[in-house]
């Protein structure tokens, strides 16, 4: 239990030299030692993707990893995706579509719509749902946060859906 | 901007700058210095007999600060199990934590307090509770039949009853060309909101003054609560209710987790937090619905229904929580529909079984009184070879008809259901989808068309408070009841404050969720805020002009009508005056209102469906969904729409997938979402939806109720389609969910 491990992790820019408990998440690293709270936890079973941050780059549930396992890796999370009194393209498009209501699953959605365009950048419909299928949101429904992903996907049919 | 308007328009929402930034302050984001973690000690069987509990080891883990147990709390007021669904309620006290005996999986028997959550959790499983188990009941059937009974002090399980009865009900079953029988059930169902539940607790000793950070609905029913339990006066209590990640019902009342929070908060004079993960929401937050009916319609040769019968039977689970019994009265009050019967009665049985409790969720009844009528509606036309939509147009009450007295009790203010109906079916366009359907079934697919026609009453709790004040250079505070969880009140209230005031959004701050900083009021729940917090306000604004017109008449001498309130000044004495310059306090002019309602608002709303069904594997797929609601006047469609289109996908897992399960032992099958079906974006259907806005009478917004609208009319539509496909193959009907295991099923036994 008192088990620790030495890590050097680039947090939204930031270098962090710290040590962790070995049992620790990197979500609760997130939350609880850096105070970066825009990272939410909706469960235990890696299913909701509240906490979802870009780990070199790439959408992952900061659950699923241990604090110790991101030594010498790059985390960005809600809080490093634009400066400070900004919003980031995904961020705006989810504003003018309604793409949001209570906002918990919100920061989580955003970074993992983030990955997938960079992955996609030309998502069609089938892409965005399936690029979202780890993402649970219970308020809107989807078809807002769908609508917001195609209108940032650059040459995606504009069909209804 | 006046002239056109802000109410109406689709503006973008204050709240999502922090929200969408990770900005936003939830419960768990919440710090305190010196704050301690509380991880509670659960039930692992459904009924036993509690024997010793040894908190020895737990109590001396490293960073524990207390322990506590049933006969800790043995000095509190008990939970109250009153409510004013106006049932007749039989349930004992709800313990805070067990005593002498658990009654359902999950229930909180013991928590530990320690310095970090890790610790807390890892000194919860030290504590040694020793189970003697007693048989289990989980079927509210056979918990009627009281072969176990939970209660010691009862003599069976009803934990409460409710009966509505008039006209002629024999007669008219007597002269009835037929007799259409369901019986129906709607499984219970997790709110699921993404945010666990939670409360943070702080006691200042020195001031003898109780503050309580709590994930709920709204902060004054909370203090109420917490103030009946500890016997402190709500003065000396305030509660804040943080940014809140959904709730749909399911937070309502204190869970009584939290008690014990407040409990160990009092007792040790450290900030205490309390934060359930989500397996600890599955087996231990109410649930919904949880329902059976066994329902007969009598009919005229005609197809025109003559009386209803119905007894509705509620899985109400372990104890009677404050609001458990309200979904099932309320589903009784509705089981008529938008439907003209003349006779019913209808009664509702509480019961008690060896799961978690019941209570509101999205709906809280309305979902289900929609799916009885509307289920006999279909069956009706089934059993006398008419069109669905015919009979329901034979059937359906007027708008000439209105404000209406159904034969259960209620009065519907206003609506034009068969207009409603009409709408949906020509988005549908019904007559192309039935020949469609002759073409698929001559292809041999299993296709199906259903429609709903649903009732949704709005206003619940029926008056709301709010106060407005106008600062120097036109800063406008308003404070209201209602507080927000998701529903973009801070938007929507700031466009009608606009108007009033004739000031920009921008200028307007709303504050809720707090009892220190706004007026006693109700919260949000059953499609009320827009209703009574809205009015609430706008009453208010109106007080606030009324009022510095007066001051400024009698400071300048000129009369009254011939001053007028515009852009946020006064007009008409001279130089446009400030209002805060006419307090005699200074600073800033207030004025405060309550808004009442003499009875529920109703909006109302149809759907229509197409679906298909792939025999091979029963997989369910909506191919057409449209729907036409009446929600009065709206006051930001983008709201509006967003509350329909979440609504709806939560009625569409209700309808295929969603389903809470337990064993025959009261272990919950369902504890996760690998195994409760909330639906992802993959499954997420599209709804095309129009708004029919006939402003009601009975609020000056003229706005009805759009909260509970999917949810409501969706279930019952994919139940109309789903058995309209099967009809061929002899199936009459399906209760849901309607998961490939169901279907595939159906179709292959026929």
């Amino acid at each position: 239990m008192s088990l620790t491990a030495r890590v050097r992790i680039r947090v939204n820019g930031e270098l962090q030299v710290t040590a962790v408990p070995a049992r620790q998440l990197l979500v609760s690293y997130l939350r609880d030692d850096l105070g970066l709270t825009g990272t939410k936890i909706g469960c235990d079973t890696t299913s909701c993707g509240a906490c979802t941050v870009l780990l070199n780059g790439e959408a992952v549930k900061s659950c699923t990893v241990f604090a110790a396992q991101a030594d010498g890796d790059e985390v960005i999370t809600i809080e490093g995706l634009a400066p400070a009194g900004s919003l980031h393209p995904v961020q705006r498009a989810f504003r003018d579509e309604h793409a949001l209501q209570c906002g918990y699953c919100t920061p989580g959605m955003v970074l993992a719509v983030v990955s997938l365009l960079r992955e996609l950048p030309e998502a069609s419909d089938a892409d965005i749902r399936r690029g979202l299928d780890g993402n649970l949101c219970r308020c809107t429904g989807y078809t807002p946060i769908i609508r917001a992903v195609r209108s940032l996907a650059a040459g995606a049919a504009h069909d209804p859906g | 901007m006046t002239a056109v308007g802000w109410t109406g328009q689709p503006v973008r929402r204050v709240e999502d700058a922090e929200l969408l930034t990770g900005a936003g302050r939830y419960l768990d984001d919440i710090r305190l210095p010196g704050m301690l973690h509380l991880a509670v000690v659960r039930s692992p069987v459904a009924h036993a007999l509690l024997g010793g509990i040894d908190t020895a080891a737990a109590a001396a883990s490293p960073g524990v600060r207390l322990v506590l147990t049933g006969a800790d709390v043995a000095g509190l007021s008990r939970l109250p199990v009153a409510s004013d669904s106006g049932a007749q309620v039989f349930g004992p006290a709800v313990p805070i934590l067990a005593s002498e005996r658990v009654r359902f999986a999950g229930e909180p028997v013991a928590v530990v307090v320690a310095e970090s959550r890790a610790a807390a959790v890892d000194a919860a499983e030290l504590v040694d509770v020793e189970y003697q188990e007693l048989p289990a009941v989980t079927d509210p059937a056979a918990a009627l039949a009281g072969q176990v009974v939970l209660h010691g002090d009862a003599t069976d399980n009803v934990m409460f009853r409710w009966h509505q009865a008039s006209g002629d009900v024999d007669a008219a079953f007597a002269s009835a060309a037929a007799i259409v029988r369901a019986d129906l059930e709607l499984p219970r169902l997790a709110a699921a909101p993404l945010e666990p539940r939670g409360c943070l607790a702080a006691y200042d000793a020195a001031g003898d003054y109780l503050t309580v950070h709590a994930s709920a609905q709204d902060p004054h029913r909370p203090r109420r609560q917490l103030a009946a339990v500890f016997g402190r006066t709500p003065e000396s209590i305030r509660v804040i209710v943080p940014n809140v990640g959904g709730s749909f019902g399911s937070k309502s009342m204190l869970a009584p987790e939290a008690f014990a929070t407040v409990l160990a908060a009092l007792r040790l004079g450290r900030p205490v937090k309390w934060v359930e993960t989500r397996s600890e929401n599955f087996l231990a937050a109410y649930q919904g619905r949880g329902l059976r009916a066994d329902c007969e319609l009598a009919v005229a040769a005609d197809g025109r229904f003559l009386a209803l019968c119905a007894r509705l039977t509620s899985d109400v689970g372990a104890y009677l929580y404050p609001v458990s019994p309200v979904p099932a009265v309320h589903a009784g009050t509705l089981a008529t529909g938008c439907y003209d019967i003349p006779a019913a009665s209808v009664e509702v049985t509480g019961v008690a079984t060896n799961k978690v409790p019941t209570g509101p969720y999205r709906g809280a009844g309305r979902p289900e009184g929609a799916f009885i009528a509307e289920r006999l509606a279909d069956l009706t036309a089934a059993e006398l070879g008419l069109d669905r939509a015919e009979i329901r147009r034979r059937n359906l009450i007027g708008p000439d008809a209105m404000p209406y007295r159904t034969a259960v009790g209620t009065t519907i203010d206003s609506g034009d259901f068969p207009r409603l109906l009409d709408r949906a079916l020509e988005l549908l366009d019904y007559d192309a989808a039935l020949a469609e359907q002759r073409q698929a079934r001559d292809r041999g697919e299993i296709y199906g068309v259903g429609m709903s026609v649903f009732l949704e009453p709005g206003g619940m709790g029926l008056w709301e408070s709010a106060a407005v004040s106008v600062r120097p250079g036109g800063q406008v505070v308003a404070a209201v009841g209602s507080t927000a969880h998701g529903q973009g009140h801070q938007t929507a209230f700031a466009q009608l404050l606009a108007d009033e005031l004739g000031v920009p959004p921008a200028a307007i701050e709303i504050r809720a969720g707090d009892t220190a900083t706004v007026p006693v009021g109700l919260g949000t729940f059953g499609s009320r805020s827009a209703i009574t917090g809205g009015s609430a306000l706008i009453l208010a604004a109106r007080e606030l002009k009324a009022t510095a017109i007066k001051l400024a008449s009698e400071r300048s001498g000129v009369p009254p009508a011939e001053l007028a309130w515009r852009q946020g000044k006064i007009h008409g004495a001279g130089p446009p005056i400030d209002p805060p310059e006419l307090s005699v306090t200074a600073g800033e002019l207030s004025a405060s209102a309550v808004f009442r309602l003499e009875q529920p608002v109703y909006s109302s709303g149809a759907y229509a469906a197409i679906v298909s069904i792939d025999a091979s594997t029963g997989v369910l797929r909506v191919d057409r969904l449209v729907a036409a609601h009446d929600a009065g006047k709206v006051l930001n469609p983008l709201i509006a729409e967003g509350q329909v289109t979440g609504g709806t996908l939560q009625g569409f897992g209700e309808a295929v997938s969603e389903q809470v399960s337990y064993d025959a032992d009261g272990q919950l099958l369902t504890g996760s979402f690998l195994s409760y079906g909330i639906l992802s974006a993959t499954e997420a259907p599209v709804l095309q939806s129009e708004f029919v806005e006939v402003p009601s009478p009975l609020n000056p917004l003229g706005v009805r109720g759009v909260g509970e609208t999917g949810a409501t009319g969706v279930p019952a539509v994919i139940a109309s389609a789903v058995t309209d496909a099967l009809s061929p193959l002899g199936v009459r009907h399906l209760d849901p969910p309607y998961t490939p295991e169901v279907l595939h099923a159906a179709v292959a036994v026929t």
